[in-house]
Formats: structure tokens, sequence, C-alpha cells
């Protein structure tokens, strides 16, 4: 499990991390969203031990990380720009990883790179963008550590590499307990792949929330009723987080469970009434635009 | 197969390749180590063998050429310290480059590793190339110039030495430049930090040099150029030192004393540079802990330093602008000069200033930021002017006091021998390193009152009035403490004779200050010297023999320099002719020694050499004198020369009469040779007298001769103006 208390850490006159206390569970795969320069890629270099925040704690399985081998050797970092060394192949940065996790498997690593068609023999060098990010996924996963923090990795890849990778997470997951932090800008990225949501904004947590926690504590109701007062009856007593009226269609996302809202709305005898399902992005403007945001501005481009 | 199951060969094969990837300079310099060494010694000792060949050398100079030859590539006299910076330099920025990217960051210190086990591991793998690739191609140099026979044991532990001090040299420039890379944020920053750590105290000391020779009237040229913690310094300083090692001679790699001799010249400075290696690296180890992933892609980031780096830079550059202006105006230099140089180093100041600030920022719009640190180097640079200017510190007034001084000597650097053995010359030879003169009492009330009369001479120059006013000399006390002061002064014509009689008269005295006393080295080269002769001078005539013998002749003129020279006896003499020895084959020497008219046992030998010839000119020797007044109209013995607004035509004379070439005769002295005890403030320098003698008296056309003051012949004075 990895814990975060308090965290800061100023860059000159900028807060890039302000008070942020996040946990991650072991097995879950979370997901770090914000926009450029919310802090995201500051936390996962807290976390991986490369930056030592000014104040907070970082405990890695009740450990601290920074400057600790023993922890550090749980966790692999891919970086937005990761670093290969200076005209290696894949096969080279495999030995070197080799040398480095203890865990690392080069057998499953060539497997692999042959099943999404890389050539380990070629040199990095010469990889468009996203052979770039499939390398680094693949010797990530091939390191064996317990944590995976993946900084825009998702970014460049094909549809059909993402699914890939994400049955790669998945069978990682279910095998060895594989824990995956995936930082992203575009929330629409990590729809599919997150448990846990973390939303950043100028350094700090806005949201930390399961996913399918948020989407079972809240409904989206389109319904029609006969006059307003009917109307307002059916939704007395309910959370009502946005409201919408197109002539006499009305839509609402409530706080509530399903049956709670059922019986509500039932109790207000509607013409027509449907529970719909939420999409992660409403869930996020629903649940933003309540503590002030609007984050359709900045997550969802 | 995880990595738990690597075998030791795969884990080492693993770690070759991340040196081979991360380490890749050490492939550029390889091959430079490889030339340098290999070839070096095949080409050098095969030209000896060549040489040996076409010459007709004799077996055992053909043996002592190889051994020098390889000495030469791995001894002392080595030339790879240029390389080992270079390697230094370059592989401490390789290897600690990944601090000035972020994603090289990330890679690195995201592995399970600590920031201290990673500059450990960078300085293992550092040093362990280099030492493999230096002594593997040393080794193999070695085992080559064995097979060729240019070995032995001087040139092993010259070697051994010389291996140790390029390690030394290395640890101490990478450390140097990890501690630039520690303290930047950018490659181009590190490497110019890198420049200035190298150079700068040496351009301090410079500075510091050349600002006393402006400021202060005392100060000596002779006071010895003294860098500390410059490796770069340390080492072309050595490297000369070695080259021109006195008492070695051409059989310096046969002579089992070289290698210590070697040792001692160089200690102190070796030293020096272990101790900046070890300041840098304890530096590295505290900046490294400080610190931050974030100052990648900054100039200086941190703040106190970059404030350091800023005041110090634009100071030093503000007072090199002074000496600059000094240069520039040298030969029209005048006190009121003073004020434009203070104003031209705050104004140079000021724009380094700016420079530094757009370099550090890599933004011309941040030009006159961080006025602070400008101010503070305007004030470091002014504070400097006023203390040398205002002589704050007391250097022209500091005579130390008599207990703490150990010895003293009056240093002349007047060398009777020029010696040349290829790359090896005398011309460091000096006085200081003999002469111990131990009434320091004495030489202290002399130096006084020089140093007031220097302080005095100096003014009179910078107002443009140059003349003679007594005997212009370095003093250098040697402190009980160890340190070493020098000063220049004037030591004034009649003013302290008594004192400088007890000083001059002593052997102290004069077995420091004349090299004939020292002479072990000619003495040695003349055994085997067959291309030699000994000539006598005097004003007009020369003889020269080559049947002699020099140390016959040495010892007679130390019993005469011993007996006879004296403060008293040469304050109104000059010397009577010059005696040349001269050596011209494998070494080239070339000696001159003065000859007083009470040199007798020299003067004996000389005519049991039958060289000898008498000076002194009787009126039957002269055909003619030629006088030529140089100011007509003037009296230089009443007004100075530079009163005279309208400089004349000068004026000859000649006199063909007996009676007048009599009264001329008693009243000039050839001043053909040097006596630097003589008073030239009693010659008459308006008047020159040419003699054209008979042809059986002298070969020469004419001899110069200079009149005494007051005796200038009432006809010769009334005919030339």
């Amino acid at each position: 499990m990895i814990e975060l208390l308090d965290l800061m850490k100023d860059f000159d006159e900028v807060k890039a991390v302000n008070n942020v206390s996040l946990n991650v569970l072991d097995g879950e795969v979370f997901g770090l969203v914000g926009t450029n320069g919310a802090g995201k890629s500051t936390i996962l270099r807290i976390i991986s031990g490369v930056i030592k925040p000014d104040s907070g704690i970082v405990l890695i399985d009740k450990r601290p990380v920074y400057d600790n081998p023993e922890v550090k050797s749980d966790i692999f970092y891919i970086s937005d720009d990761q670093y290969f060394l200076p005209a290696s192949t894949p096969d080279e940065m495999a030995n070197y990883y080799e040398g480095i996790y203890k865990n690392f498997d080069k057998l499953r690593f060539h497997k692999l790179c042959s099943g999404f068609g890389l050539d380990t023999k070629r040199r990095i060098s010469t990889f468009s963008k996203g052979m770039k990010k499939q390398v680094s996924i693949l010797l990530g996963l091939c390191a064996g550590t317990k944590y995976l923090l993946c900084d825009e990795t998702f970014d460049g890849l094909d549809p059909v590499v993402r699914q890939g990778v994400k049955s790669l997470f998945a069978g990682d997951m279910a095998d060895r307990g594989l824990t995956p932090i995936i930082a992203s800008h575009n929330l629409r990225e990590l729809e599919d792949i997150c448990d846990h949501i973390g939303l950043l904004h100028q350094g700090g947590v806005i949201l930390s929330e399961d996913i399918e926690d948020m989407k079972l504590k809240m409904q989206k109701v389109q319904c029609v009723f006969q006059n307003e007062e009917e109307e307002k009856a059916a939704v007395e007593g309910l959370e009502v987080l946005l409201h919408e009226r197109r002539g006499r269609l009305s839509t609402y996302t409530i706080r509530g469970e399903r049956e709670e809202v059922e019986a509500a709305f039932k109790r207000g005898n509607p013409v027509f009434f449907e529970v719909l399902a939420l999409s992660l992005e409403e869930i996020f403007i629903s649940e933003t635009e309540v503590v002030g945001y609007d984050i359709r501005k900045f997550v969802l481009g | 197969m995880t990595s738990a199951n690597l075998s030791l060969g795969e884990k080492i094969k693993n770690r070759r390749t991340y040196i081979n990837r991360t380490l890749w300079t050490s492939f550029v310099v390889l091959p430079f180590y490889a030339a340098y060494f290999i070839l070096g010694v095949i080409m050098l000792v095969s030209r000896s063998i060549n040489y040996a060949n076409v010459y007709h050398q004799t077996q055992q100079v053909l043996y002592r050429e190889k051994l020098a030859a390889t000495a030469s590539v791995v001894g002392f006299r080595s030339m790879v310290w240029i390389l080992v910076i270079g390697t230094a330099v370059m592989f401490a920025l390789q290897g600690f480059s990944y601090v000035f990217n972020t994603s090289q960051i990330d890679f690195y210190l995201s592995q399970p590793t600590t920031r201290a086990q990673r500059i450990k591991r960078n300085y293992f793998n550092a040093f362990g190339t280099f030492l493999s690739i230096y002594i593997g191609t040393e080794l193999i140099a070695l085992i080559v110039a064995a097979a060729m026979g240019a070995v032995n044991g001087n040139v092993l532990m010259s070697a051994l030495i010389e291996t140790v001090r390029e390690f030394i040299l290395f640890f101490a420039f990478y450390n140097m430049t990890v501690l630039a890379v520690m303290l930047s944020g950018s490659l181009p920053i590190a490497i110019i930090l890198t420049a200035a750590f190298t150079f700068v105290s040496v351009i301090i000391a410079g500075e510091i040099a050349l600002f006393k020779g402006i400021f202060f009237s005392t100060y000596d040229s002779e006071e010895p150029f003294k860098v500390i913690f410059s490796p770069i310094y340390d080492r072309v300083s050595s490297m000369m030192d070695i080259y021109t090692l006195r008492n070695v001679g051409e059989n310096y790699i046969l002579n089992p004393g070289y290698v210590r001799q070697c040792i001692e010249t160089i200690m102190d400075r070796e030293i020096d540079t272990v101790v900046v290696g070890v300041i840098a690296f304890i530096a590295v180890l505290i900046f490294s802990r400080l610190r931050r992933t974030e100052w990648a892609g900054k100039s200086i980031p941190l703040r106190p330093f970059r404030w350091f780096i800023k005041v110090l830079g634009s100071a030093i550059i503000g007072i090199g602008s002074g000496l600059f202006v000094f240069e520039l105006y040298s030969s029209v230099w005048n006190s009121r000069l003073y004020v434009m140089m203070c104003v031209v180093m705050i104004l140079a100041t000021i724009f380094a200033g700016c420079v530094i600030e757009v370099i550090m920022e890599g933004n011309i719009r941040r030009m006159f930021k961080g006025v602070a640190q400008t101010v503070m180097a305007i004030a470091i640079v002014v504070l400097v002017f006023v203390i040398y200017k205002g002589d704050l510190l007391g250097f022209d007034s500091y005579v130390p006091a008599a207990s703490k001084v150990e010895s003293c000597a009056i240093i002349s650097s007047d060398r009777t021998f020029h010696f040349f053995h290829g790359y090896y010359g005398n011309s460091d030879f000096s006085s200081k390193d003999y002469m111990e003169i131990k009434d320091v009492d004495t030489f202290i009330e002399i130096a006084r009152v020089g140093m007031d009369a220097q302080k005095i001479t100096r003014i009179n120059e910078q107002a443009g009035r140059y003349s003679s006013t007594g005997y212009q000399v370095s003093v250098l006390y040697r402190l009980k403490n160890g340190r070493d002061v020098y000063r220049y002064i004037t030591i004034p014509y009649d003013a302290v004779d008594e004192q400088l009689n007890k000083i001059v008269s002593s052997d102290e005295y004069k077995t420091g200050c004349f090299e004939v006393f020292h002479d072990d080295y000619v003495r040695e080269a003349d055994k085997t010297a067959v291309n030699r002769s000994l000539g006598y001078n005097t004003s007009l005539d020369s003889q020269e023999t080559q049947n002699f013998d020099y140390t016959e002749f040495s010892d007679a003129y130390r019993k005469d320099i011993l007996a006879y020279y004296s403060f008293d006896s040469m304050k109104n003499k000059m010397p009577v002719g010059q005696i040349e020895y001269e050596v011209n084959d494998e070494n080239y020497i070339y000696g001159t020694f003065e000859v007083y008219d009470t040199y007798t046992n020299t003067i004996d030998l000389l005519k049991k050499y039958g060289i000898y010839l008498d000076s002194t000119i009787t009126v039957s020797d002269v055909r003619k004198i030629t006088v030529t007044n140089y100011y007509p109209g003037y009296d230089l013995e009443k007004i100075d020369y530079q009163d005279i607004e309208e400089y004349p035509d000068s004026k000859e004379m000649s006199y063909t009469d007996e009676k007048q070439i009599e009264e001329i005769l008693g009243s000039i002295i050839s001043t053909d040779y040097y006596n630097p005890w003589y008073n030239y403030n009693n010659n008459n320098e308006q008047y020159s007298a040419q003699i054209y003698t008979t042809e059986d008296r002298s070969k020469y056309a004419g001899s110069y001769y200079t009149f005494i003051k007051g005796q200038v012949p009432d006809f010769v004075v009334a005919d030339t103006n």
C-alpha cells in the first residue's frame, strides 16, 4: 500500500504538490488525473524516490522510499519521456534491468516483445514514439516489481496495443498482485483501466474515490412529470447534484442508491422516468462542480 | 529466468555493457593513450637508434639516449598530463551529466539505489576505467621499451611515480569537474565552472602580483609567482622545473639521485594538487547531498553560490580591467591616470556583472538584475584599489624585525655562466639560492634607508624624472617562520657605505653572489669539452687561448674575490678587463668574469697562459682623442638633462696635442665592464671620449671612455660648447 500524507513540494515559487494525501491500495489500478502542471509527475517522482518532498510522508508498505533501495526495488517508474541507454536495443535494456531488478524476467520480455512485434536487436533510438512506450511498459512489467508507475504512458499507444497492455496489467494484477499507478491528463484514457481515481488540480487533490463506489452512489435520471409540483415532490429529500431541463424532459444527477432514487420518483407519479448509466466523465463533472470546479475546462479537453 | 539466477559471468557481462554505454568516452580516449605511450616509445626510441647510427654515437651514448626517450614518454618529463586532464573532465561530465536531464535523473534515481551508491559507482567506474587504460597502455609501452633495451631502474621508478602523479592529477580534475556539475544545472555552465575552478587561483595570483608591481614602490619582480590551489599551475610549473633541474646534466637518466631530486622539486605542488582534490571531493559529498533533482536545467541553482560566482567573477574582471588600463598607458603613466584606472575598473565590474547575469539566466533581458551582487563586486574592487593605492597593508614600509629574520640576501641575477644542454639551461640561477647573510641588523639598517629612497625614486619616476640616485637592488629576508620577503630598494650613494662594506666584504655575500663558487657542473663539463677557449678582453684589445686549466683558473678567481672584493675597493673602481670562457660542443657554456687590478692571482694566471693585456694607456699609445658633448650649451653637472627644453645637436672635438691628451686621460674612466657597486653618479655622462691608439697598441678603431664628474678639462668644456 502506498500512503501519501500532507505531501508538499515547491519548485521555487511554484507549489507543485500542495498538501496531498492519498492512499493507493494493493491490487487496484490507481489513476492520477490532472492538467499539465497539476502535480501528477511530481507525485509519481516522489513515490518512486526520485524527488524528496519538502514536507509530508511517503510510505510504501509502511516504509519510507527516499534513498531506500530496498523499497525502490519494489517500484518501476516509467517517466513521461523514458530514458534508454545511449544506442541501446531492447535486448540490452533488458540485460541492464536484469542486473538492477532481481525478479526481472528476460524470457518473458522477449516473448512479449515478439508478441508486440518489437525487434529486440534494433536500436531503440530508431523506434517510433509509440514503440518506445511499448518497450518501456514491457520492461516495467517484466521487472517484476510490485508497483508500476506510469506517467502519461498510454499516450501514443494505438487502441490494439492499449487493449493488449490492459490485459497484461490485469494478468499481472491477478498473478502477482501488481499495483499500477497511471497518471494522465485525459480522464477518458483512464476510464476503462482504473479502479480508483485521484483528481489533481494546481498541486492539490480535488477528489479521490473508487470508480465503482462513485457509480453506485450516483444516479442519472431522465423523467417527465405532469406538472412541476409533482416533480418537486418526487425529488424532495434527494441530494440533487445537477439538474437540466429541455422542454418537459428533465435530467437529474442525484447522489444516492438506485433503489432509494427509484422509490422517490415512483412516489412522484411521473409520466416517464428512467435511471441511466453514468460515464466516469459525468460523475467527475458532477462531483467537481459541486465543490466549485469545472473540470471540463481542465481535464476533458 | 530472472536476474536472481544470473551467473557471475552474466552479471559482469551486463556490467560491462553498462560501462560501455555510459562511459563511452573510454573508447575515445583509449586510442590516444595507446598512441601516446606505445607509439610514442616506439618512435622516440627508434629515432634515438637511427640518430646513433647516422652520427656514430657510442653504445654508452645510445643507451643513455634510449633511456631518455622512454623516460620522456613515461617519466617525469611526460606530457601525458594533458590527456589525463582531458580524460578526467570527460569522464566526470559523462558520468554525472545525467543530473542535467530530467528523464535521465528519473531513469537512474528511480532504480533501487541511493544517491551515495550511485556517486560511488560513478567514481569507481571512472577511476577503474582510467587506471585500466593508463596502466594497460603504459605497461605495454614499457614492455616494448624493455625489448628495445630502453629501460633501467630510473626509468621504471620515474614511470611508477609519474603514474601516481597522474592518478593524483586525475583525482583532482575529476573532483573539480564533478563539483562543477553538482553546483550547476546545465552542461555549458558546468564546463564554464570547471574552467573557472581550473584557472581562478592563477588569475587571482596574477592580478595580485601585477597590482603589487603597479602600486608598490618596493615590489620586487624577483618575488616568486606563487599560486595555491591550482592543479594546472602545479603541473605546468613542476614540468618546467623538472626540465630545468640544475646539476643533473645530460646523464640525468643514469644519475641515481635523479628521481629523488625530481620528487623534492615537485613535492610541494603535488601536495597542493592532492589538497585541491580532497577539498573538491569533500565539497562533492556535501553538495551532492544538497543538490535537488529539480535543479536540472537551471544555470547555478544554489543561491549563495550564485552570488559568490557573480561577485567574484565581476570583481576579477573589474580588477583585470585596471591592469589593462595600466598596460595601455604604461609608457606614459602618471599619478593622475589612477583616477581613470579606478573609474574603468568600476565600469568594467558593472559590465561584467551584467554579462554574468545574462549567462546565468540565459536571458538578455535579465541583464540589470542582481544589482546587490554587482554593488558588492564594485565595493570589493574599490576596496582593493584603495588598499593598494593607499598601501593600507603597509607593503612599502614593511621591514621585518631583526629578531624574526633568519638570514638575508642581496639578489643578483647577473649570471657568470650561461649553460645549455638540450632543454636544460641554468637561466634560473640566482644568488638568493646561495647567499645567507647572518648580519641581519646591519642588513636591515641598509634596507630601511633603501626602502625610503626607493619610494622617492618611484615618485620621481612617475613624475617623469629618471636619475641614478643609488644602488637599486633586490633584497630577500628569510623569516624564521619560513616565509620569504622580497623588496626592491634603492640604497642611496654614500649614505650607508660603512654598513654596505660590512655586508659586501663578507664571505657570505661573496660566495653567494658569485656563481664561480658554484661552478661544479662547469668544471665537470669542462673535463670532456673539446672545443673550448679562455679569452681576455680590455677596452683596447683581446686575446684567447685553448691551453688552460679551467679548474686552476676558477680557483684563482675565487681566491681573488675572497681576498680583494669589498665595497670600499669597488666603489670607485671599474674592472680593467673581462675574461671570457666558452665551450661549444655537446654543451654550450659561456662565462664572463670581471677582472680588477687588485686580482693578482687571476692576473698572474692570465700571464701564465699568455693572454694578459695591460689596460693602462699612456700618451704615447694615443694618436687622437675625440670628445663628444651631447648637450652643448648646458652643464649637466649643474642641471638635470630632463630640464633641457630643446635638445641640441651634439658637438665633437678631436685632440692630438700630447698635453691635452694627457689631461684627458687623467679625467676619464672605462665603463665597458659592469661593477654593481660603482657609484655611477660620479660619472659625467654629458661627455664621452673616443680614444684612437697607435696600431701596435690596439686592434680596435677606437674605444669609448667616460669623464669623471668635476674633472672635465676646461679646454674640453670651452671647445665643445
